[in-house]
């Protein structure tokens, strides 16, 4: 074993020992991960193998965004952040002793317990491995005390695991600070903590130390009780939402990283953490009560000490005596003295409204919108709903008389007022039921009874809230680098599939051939963007699909076209996206003439009847009119099509067969050179196999070959996609090995590949099969579809009757019987690999076909 | 009285027959309520391949013989009977009606009087619509100016139909567009407020004013609709039209 092997197994090592230290199941097994890696697997294992290179994080205590944050700063950090977060944290982030949380203290945690570390050992990992077996004694944090958590019949949260455990519930509920704000002595939220709990007094009575010292800064020489006090009103009224759309954080940061920002940042820079508190009223409103601010102070910070005695609301969102009119008594009384508070902590959950005229069912069924496009903080504002989005108010909030805070960041709080005082539905109401309307309506009845009142009439619709629409062109147009790009290409998403790996190569030899032309790609149906470097470095790159979800589903073809119109491309190029057929089909007859289209099909695909379906069969004859120029990976489509569809020549020379090339170099010395006297371990052949294990691909059909050739062993990658998986690996015979998909060719072991197998029913001409022929092994594969342009007797081994087991095994067998002939096979495939699919020949085809771009 | 007309109404009518009645009664009355502030009102129909029916309500002996001044046309076009309207017009103001909506009765002295008070020519647009028959609901008008008008939203939606009221001469600049429902272009009153609005003039709401919108089972523009038609393009549709706008 060589010395580098020895690193990679410490390196492995560390990585168990790391993840066995923080993994919590039940953290992990709720993330969204896709349902064929998560079923019954949800261990440690997975984790290793599967989520910590997709960055799910393996538990509460490590946060991805906030350890990429903290390693971006790093001039290292890289490549191996780029393979997970995880893994460069135990390579790196470990020794630099990098917390991977902002829940865990580490130096008050090794001050605190100095005596029980060993000589050098990091707090954090102390903690992990030892600290949280013993929650009473070992705290993470010097405000996290977990005695009521643990008493009998509190709770079921498990006692080495109560912190994590805590964090976790309470993010679900986006309340994620009870565990704080027990200690803190003001219980808060009314789902998880016990009823009538007393408050727990600080354990050690010391101030929470630097991130609550930020916050309590200004309170500086006040007893802590009072800061504390402070900060459980601040809790309560922190709106995560709207708080990292005003300090420009990732959208998707936690409610507690949010906070401990505000905490850190905000307040300094003067950023509000609710959308209830507006600084410009404030001043205003001070200044007319007589008030000044005093410098330095800021004016949230004072309004949260001094509120109680001047009564300011500072926002425009909230009418006081409005507010306290809606109860009764002792309430009523407690509403008087805090009344904005109040309505936070308590009127909002008891769907109090904060200013009149307001209610649920007017903006459910007088606006005539769903609930999903109600602008989110409206949702927020009158309903206190839970969800992720409910500050994203899109085009009302957005555009027009911004306010910019301290920190530059725009933000448009008077549109929403414009339309809470003007033009809320029931103001309407009033106005339509007030005398100048009532009197037109009784003329105009009097000429025409059918302008009578409805209950319907009142269905109102204000501009632009009415149009779920307007808001996503507005949220397309902004998140585009340019204003115009020559080529727009609209992909569905790019996973790690032959479509993707097509569209990269397209994309790549669009730049090669036009260097001057500017590209923006678009993915239309799905958010992922697995495999950018199959794309050019410099191309823009839009997920529409995110912002159409948004939009229902009869105008996202409309959202698109307003993308198309929006950039004015000369060409639109659609690589297997479902949206840009629709929208072909829809509006290609319009899109042509701004813009030369065109379009990549690959195959037909089999329904279960074995009937052709798939975009060839819906979108070539609807709208091959419209379209410039239809590209393939074969002839064989072409020739299908035509036959299909006896086209006349006209249609036929806009068909454009070009091979497609892979962002892999061929070897230089084909593997099947050594075949012949291959050394094999206990002389066994190794036969690969490796794609989706759907209809379409016939693994049952490896299973049965492999059956029959048991001196043979088959190792399979793949994974049902499309179809529930049929194949219980319990049964497979001994010489058959499934692993999971593999993440790239060059990631195969392909030195101990003596053939590619290849066994699918139907298909164009997979780019697995170039790529092998790069490799320079032999192929035994089922002659169909484009297969056959690159497997033939020339080439290889083609099986025409494709669904014969042993018409491969005889196949196979003459392989293993010549070799030699194998070989001269073989370097015939490899040299039209070579030929035939490279980037040089696939650019100057697609020159011809694209010309000079109108 | 002058030979100066104030007010020009324009209403085209087409296979409205009696449903017209009520349009072209509103129209009188608010047509009456203008004369009564003392301003000289003209009535236009433009009948475009009318039917016999609609015809009809003009006819000698009908309620509203001698009311309009009536247009004959064989266009089959919906905007380009308005620019014939337009063309015969002789106020310096112009209110375009469907021939089966309704005004309210101030609508016309409500709009005179906002054009008359603005410095610069505004196009005048009720406060409400309010949709009748088949569909019911209302629609609230928003000016140009306000807050809750927004230049990309008005790519997504039409913020203004085109029962309208400015001056003539506005309507002489920006004529109404050609409908192409054949090569799906249509919706020609959004391209005329795009056009308008891009142009600089403002759009401004009449406070306390109604049209009342027939919404028939099949309305031309429901058909249009079906067809996915679109606007002719414009320049307002372009991304980089709302970069320069907002860069300068």
């Amino acid at each position: 074993m060589t010395s580098a092997d020895d690193t990679q197994v410490s390196h492995d090592d560390s990585i168990s020992y790391w993840a066995e230290a923080l993994f919590f199941e039940p953290f992990y097994a709720e993330k969204k991960i896709e349902k064929k890696f998560r079923d019954n697997d949800s261990t440690l294992e997975n984790f290793i193998s599967f989520g910590a290179e997709r960055n799910i994080a393996p538990s509460p205590l490590f946060s991805i965004q906030y350890y990429r944050r903290l390693r971006s700063a790093d001039a290292d950090a890289g490549p191996d952040l780029a393979k997970g977060a995880f893994f460069d944290w135990v390579r790196h982030g470990v020794a630099r002793r990098i917390v991977p949380t902002i829940h865990f203290d580490n130096e008050w945690y090794e001050v605190q317990y100095a005596d029980d570390l060993a000589d050098g050992q990091w707090g954090f990992e102390h903690y992990l491995t030892r600290g949280r077996l013993e929650p009473l004694r070992f705290q993470p944090n010097p405000w996290f005390s977990p005695e009521q958590l643990l008493e009998p019949g509190a709770n079921t949260f498990p006692p080495d695991r109560v912190y994590e455990a805590c964090l976790q519930a309470g993010n679900k509920l986006g309340r994620p600070f009870n565990p704080y704000l027990r200690t803190w002595g003001r219980p808060y939220g009314p789902a998880w903590t016990p009823e009538n709990a007393p408050p727990v007094e600080h354990v050690s009575g010391m101030p929470p130390r630097r991130l609550l010292d930020s916050l309590c800064r200004g309170w500086e020489g006040e007893e802590v009780r009072r800061y504390l006090q402070h900060v459980s009103v601040l809790v309560t009224i922190f709106q995560r939402e709207f708080y990292v759309r005003v300090a420009e954080l990732d959208p998707m940061t936690p409610h507690v990283d949010a906070f401990f920002d505000f905490l850190r940042n905000g307040m300094d820079q003067g950023l509000p953490p609710t959308p209830f508190f507006d600084p410009d009223i404030y001043f205003e409103r001070l200044a007319e009560a007589g008030h000044a601010l005093p410098e330095p102070e800021h004016a949230f910070r004072h309004w949260l000490e001094h509120r109680k005695d001047h009564g300011i609301v500072p926002t425009l969102l909230f009418e006081r005596d409005y507010y306290i009119s809606q109860l009764e008594g002792a309430d009523a009384e407690a509403a008087a003295r805090d009344p904005l508070i109040h309505y936070l902590t308590a009127g909002i959950v008891s769907r109090l409204l904060p200013a009149p005229d307001v209610t649920r069912i007017i903006l459910d069924k007088a606006m005539r919108i769903n609930p999903g496009d109600i602008p989110a903080i409206y949702r927020y504002l009158l309903f206190a709903e839970t969800h992720e989005e409910y500050f994203d108010a899109g085009p009302s909030v957005a555009a027009v008389m911004e306010r910019t805070y301290p920190n530059g960041v725009s933000f448009a709080l008077s549109r929403l007022e414009t339309y809470l005082i003007q033009a809320r539905p029931t103001h309407i109401r009033e106005r339509l039921n007030g005398p100048v309307i009532s009197e037109i309506w009784r003329r105009a009845a009097a000429l025409e009874p059918r302008v009578g009142h409805t209950d319907y009439t009142f269905r109102v619709a204000i501009p632009p809230f009415q149009s779920a629409l307007a808001k996503a062109v507005k949220q397309v147009r902004s998140s585009l680098e340019k204003s115009q790009y020559d080529t727009v290409v609209c992909v569905p998403h790019c996973r790690m599939s032959g479509a993707a790996l097509v569209a990269g190569a397209f994309c790549k030899a669009m730049r090669a051939a036009y260097p001057e032309r500017s590209m923006l790609l678009v993915r239309t149906d799905g958010p992922y963007f697995q495999r950018p470097e199959w794309f050019p470095d410099d191309i823009d790159n839009l997920d529409l699909s995110t912002i159409a979800k948004e939009v229902p589903n009869h105008d996202r073809d409309r959202l698109l076209m307003d993308l198309l119109i929006g950039v004015a491309p000369s060409t639109i190029v659609n690589v297997n996206s479902y949206l840009a057929w629709e929208t072909f089909l829809e509006f290609g007859d319009r899109l042509k003439l701004f813009a030369d289209l065109y379009a990549y099909m690959f195959c037909f695909d089999h329904n279960k009847k074995d009937v052709l379906t798939g975009y060839p069969a819906r979108f070539f004859d609807t709208t091959i009119e419209h379209v410039k120029g239809m590209m393939f990976d074969t002839q064989y489509l072409k020739g299908q099509l035509t036959d299909i569809f006896k086209l006349p020549t006209a249609i036929q020379d806009k068909l454009w067969p070009i091979y497609s090339y892979v962002p892999m170099e061929p070897l230089d010395e084909p593997l099947v050179n050594t075949l012949a006297d291959r050394e094999r371990p206990n002389d066994r052949w190794r036969v690969f196999w490796g794609g989706r294990l759907d209809r379409q691909k016939r693994f049952d059909l490896v299973i049965e070959i492999a059956r029959a050739m048991p001196d043979v062993d088959f190792v399979c990658w793949g994974a049902a996609v499309l179809d529930e998986s049929p194949y219980d690996p319990s049964t497979f015979p001994e010489n058959l090995t499934l692993n999971e998909p593999y993440e790239s060719f060059a990631k195969l072991p392909i030195d101990a590949c003596d053939l590619w197998l290849y066994t699918s029913q139907w298909d164009g001409l997979p780019t697995v099969l170039i790529e092998v022929g790069l490799a320079g092994l032999p192929i035994v594969a089922s002659r169909v579809g484009g297969v056959g342009e690159l497997v033939s007797e020339e080439t290889g081994y083609p099986v025409d009757d494709y669904a014969d087991p042993s018409a491969y095994v005889d196949q196979i067998r003459a392989i293993q019987q010549a070799p030699g002939v194998a070989r001269e096979r073989t370097l015939r495939l490899h040299e039209l690999a070579i030929t035939r699919h490279s980037q040089g020949r696939y650019v100057e085809e697609l020159r011809l076909m694209l010309g000079e771009p109108s | 009285m002058t030979d100066e007309v104030d007010i020009t109404v324009i209403v085209t009518g087409h296979h409205e027959g009696v449903l017209m009645g009520p349009t072209l009664a509103s129209l009188c009355e608010a047509a009456d309520t203008a004369r009564d502030d003392g301003l000289v009102v003209e009535c236009i129909a433009v009948l475009d391949r009318a039917s016999d029916r609609t015809r009809a309500m003009f006819a000698a002996g009908a309620p509203m013989e001698g009311v309009f001044r009536v247009e004959e046309v064989d266009l089959g076009d919906q905007g380009l009977a308005r620019n014939h309207g337009v063309s015969k017009a002789r106020g310096r103001y112009l209110a375009m009606l469907d021939g089966d909506d309704l005004w309210s009765f101030n609508w016309l002295s409500a709009a005179y009087k906002l054009c008359r008070e603005a410095s610069t020519p505004i196009i005048v647009q009720p406060e409400f619509n309010i949709f009748f028959e088949n569909y019911h609901g209302t629609y609230v008008n928003v000016s140009s100016e306000s807050e809750l008008f927004d230049e990309d939203a008005f790519r997504a939606f039409n913020y203004w139909d085109a029962l309208c009221f400015c001056e003539r001469s506005i309507f002489l600049d920006y004529p109404y567009e050609r409908r192409d429902i054949a090569n799906g272009f249509a919706l020609e009153d959004w391209h005329w407020a795009w056009e308008t609005y891009c142009a600089g003039i403002k759009h401004v709401v009449a406070p306390d004013t109604v049209h009342f919108k027939r919404r028939r089972i099949r309305s031309q523009s429901v058909e249009a609709k079906a067809r996915r038609a679109l606007p002719p393009f414009h320049p307002i549709q372009r991304y980089a039209w709302h970069d320069r706008a907002k860069q300068g």
